[in-house]
């Protein structure tokens, strides 16, 4: 059953009850809050993914998001995120509370599943080739990656690229694409197809709002593929767009020194990147138009054969 | 096992330390160095970094000495080539 | 302490070896009895996938269950977490054996005995105990005349004493009985750097030049040395009973259970573990440690053991106010091993083993201080 099929009143009890089951990609959550805003948001924007009902026996991760039981939260209302029993983060302003999900789930994955190398980048797909896209704050990153995928390019993830250690194939995450400040007018302005959930003010991005993923992305979200390009996008504002062949071996220290977790995989961790790096293209992609932008990835993607970046 | 696996890309390398869990790049000029090392590991050291720099083209007296020794010390600190 | 009253050893041996009920947790369960997990359910999975994550078991368990080979036992939807876990004290193995070389290379100039403790200890001399191992930091064990020319020479090699308030680190300098952790600049690694296995303040106070004395080497590793079997045991059932937070009770207690299974394949290891308790004047804590292992591990322990600590046994009323804490501190920290009494539990064994470590008139002020000042230090935000 999809979570868009369960009746509105529903979902809010049971996610202030026994919780909300939901599968995201390989994982299972359960999730528990008594929050208006929480509710609202995996409404909005989860309406494709899988629910089960509470007697659902095993999940991988059991979260809630609540406002601490602490005396101050009456004078300065505040939101927790909680993994099991323990909390991993300081608490936020209450208004904070559904992006605390979205961090608290990705903090989930990057923390427990040593079966994937995570890289810290987005991660889209066209014509069963991935394009992994690492990148700094502030290079447009997340408007690049919403651009894409509202213009046909399946969402696999916008935070985790999760590479399987035992296959080298990249599997989904299809979770809401995060989107800050000027990204999210941009997006609206982009497509009216984009659904973007009620921005959260003043937080340590700044304001940050969610995209709902598009239906295709969640539904195909059990296929894993192959990797094709590792691609640095960078927004210069006024820039043409450019795509320039970067250095493999750099690439790698660059992917290695991003990951979440190589360096708790041991050899195995270098072994996965090299196998990574050698099946890929790398790029620095500089643009300044988001429609420039797509146009350059689409031609990638249509290239019958690749080109090889010179070493 | 040994200890270190290198996996060249070109003339750069990146190298794991399986003792420590370090991960090193070596851009070219080192990895160059250490190779040269590699292949000729019994000769003196200003000869081999001379006789690489004759195969590289470099002009004698220039910085490109500096440079190589710079490299041949980084390599002997992370490992890859014994001090002599 | 030694009770002088001759009934008290009659009536301690009629006492049963345990009069709790078994432990509910489903961690003990699966270590006493692997096989039980054939008849687990769905949600028994779930609940003993988190519950051995809290008590920092799923690694442990990952490897138990492959040296019995039913590993594929394990639900697919599971397995992954048993995996991951086990991926992780891999590494740290590695990682550990490569900071231990750290160590050992920046004290060589000065010529002291270097010995590693706990966690460590078993990964150099490669003991079962070692199993699924995690690691937050390194202990070793100088002389103190020493102290202060390792501090510097580890200083001079990266590490520093870092992220303590000045009350905390005269806490440590003073009181415990370590210098401040310290911290590689570089790798981020934590030393604890100890004298003794207790503070100068406690109670209790065995000799470290004797622990010392009967140091064993690591082979393939010369400067490296690792307490005696009896020692690492002796110092293990002290570190759970003169430590009040007990993160990792059960993980400890799970150690304590390996060191002794094999050490027990020796003939003669519980008589030499007898006279060397006897010598340390560690009675107490050994009694404690061998009633909670036996409980949540079901170590087998041999009659005579128990006989010969029957009077270093607390009286009866103690003894049961120690049990309702100790099976509650020791159960995995997570919610579905807790009762109305935990937290009441966890308080009472943090204030005694502060009474244990420190005189009254210091331990007030404190229990205050740490209590209400260092509360709220937490994680940097996500975002």
């Amino acid at each position: 059953m999809k979570l868009l099929q369960l009746p509105q009143g529903d979902l809010r009890e049971r996610l202030a009850g026994e919780g909300i089951w939901l599968r995201t990609g390989p994982f299972s959550i359960r999730v528990t809050s008594n929050l208006e805003t929480v509710a609202e948001g995996l409404s909005e924007l989860y309406g494709q993914f899988e629910v089960r009902n509470s007697r659902e026996a095993f999940a991988d991760f059991h979260v809630a998001v609540n406002p601490p039981s602490l005396l101050r939260s009456w004078f300065r209302p505040q939101v927790n995120f909680s993994f099991d029993g323990v909390e991993p983060f300081k608490p936020l302003p209450l208004s904070q509370a559904y992006p605390m999900l979205e961090w608290g789930l990705n903090w989930c994955v990057s923390v427990h599943a040593r079966q994937y190398l995570i890289i810290h980048a987005a991660v889209v797909e066209k014509n069963g080739l991935a394009a992994i896209l690492p990148a700094p704050p502030g290079s447009g990153k997340s408007t690049l990656t919403a651009g894409l995928v509202l213009s046909g390019w399946r969402l696999l993830s916008d935070e985790l690229t999760l590479i399987d250690r035992k296959t080298g194939l990249i599997h989904a995450l299809p979770r809401p694409v995060s989107l800050k400040n000027e990204s999210i007018p941009i997006i609206r302005a982009f497509s009216d197809e984009a659904f973007i959930n009620r921005a959260s003010h003043d937080t340590a991005k700044g304001t940050v709002a969610h995209m709902r993923p598009p239906k295709s992305s969640v539904q195909r979200q059990h296929e894993a593929t192959r990797p094709g390009w590792v691609i640095f996008p960078k927004w210069t504002s006024g820039a043409a767009t450019k795509l320039a062949p970067r250095s493999k071996a750099q690439t790698f220290m660059f992917l290695a020194q991003n990951a979440f977790n190589y360096s708790h995989l041991g050899a195995d961790g270098f072994r996965v990147g090299i196998t990574l790096i050698e099946q890929v293209d790398c790029y620095d992609f500089t643009y300044s138009r988001l429609d420039d932008a797509v146009a350059t990835f689409d031609r990638l993607a249509a290239a019958p054969a690749r080109v090889n970046a010179p070493h | 096992m040994d200890r270190f696996q290198i996996k060249p890309f070109g003339a750069e390398a990146v190298v794991y330390d399986g003792a420590s869990g370090d991960t090193h790049y070596l851009k070219p000029l080192t990895f160059a160095v250490f190779k040269a090392f590699r292949e000729t590991p019994a000769r003196e050291r200003h000869l081999v970094i001379e006789s690489l720099g004759q195969r590289l083209g470099m002009p004698a007296g220039s910085t490109y000495t500096t440079l190589a020794e710079e490299a041949l010390l980084s390599l002997q600190r992370i490992g890859l080539l014994d001090t002599q | 302490m030694r009770h002088s009253t001759a009934w008290l050893p009659r009536l301690q041996e009629s006492m049963p070896h345990t009069e709790m009920s078994p432990p509910s947790d489903l961690v003990s369960r699966v270590f006493r009895d692997p096989a039980t997990i054939r008849k687990f359910s769905l949600g028994d999975w779930d609940r003993l996938v988190r519950q051995a994550r809290h008590a920092g078991l799923l690694a442990r368990m990952h490897d138990l269950f492959a040296a019995q080979g039913i590993s594929s036992v394990i639900p697919n939807v599971a397995r992954w977490h048993f995996e991951a876990a086990a991926t992780l004290a891999e590494k740290q193995k590695i990682a550990v054996r490569w900071e231990v070389g750290q160590i050992r290379a920046a004290l060589a100039g000065l010529e002291l005995p270097l010995i590693v403790l706990k966690g460590a200890a078993y990964v150099m001399a490669e003991l079962p105990a070692a199993s699924g191992r995690l690691f937050s930091d390194i202990d070793i064990l100088v002389p103190r005349e020493a102290l202060s020319e390792v501090e510097s020479a580890l200083m001079l090699a990266g590490w520093h004493t870092v992220g303590l308030s000045d009350y905390d680190q005269r806490y440590y300098r003073r009181w415990m009985h370590e210098i401040p952790p310290m911290q590689h600049v570089r790798r981020a690694t934590v030393i604890d750097v100890h004298h003794a296995i207790l503070p100068d303040t406690a109670r209790y106070h065995p000799d470290s030049a004797e622990l010392r004395r009967r140091a064993v080497g690591v082979p393939d590793f010369p400067g490296l040395a690792v307490l005696s079997p009896e020692d690492r045991i002796l110092h293990s059932a002290t570190h759970l009973f003169h430590d009040g937070e007990l993160p990792h009770g059960l993980r400890d207690l799970s150690d304590l259970d390996l060191l002794l299974r094999e050490e027990a394949k020796a003939p003669d290891f519980w008589s030499r573990l007898a006279s060397r308790t006897e010598e340390l004047q560690l009675e107490r804590s050994l009694f404690y440690a061998l009633r909670y292992v036996r409980h949540f591990f079901a170590t087998p322990i041999p009659e005579h053991m128990d006989s010969a600590l029957a009077s270093s046994a607390p009286g009866r009323s103690q003894l049961a106010f120690m049990d309702a804490i100790f099976r509650r501190v020791l159960a995995p920290a997570h919610r579905s091993c807790e009762d109305r009494f935990t937290s009441a539990a966890r308080m009472a064994a943090y204030v005694r083993a502060h009474w244990l470590r420190m005189p009254p008139r210091l331990l007030l002020p404190h229990l205050f201080h740490k209590a209400f000042i260092s509360l709220y230090q937490r994680e940097p935000n996500p975002a």
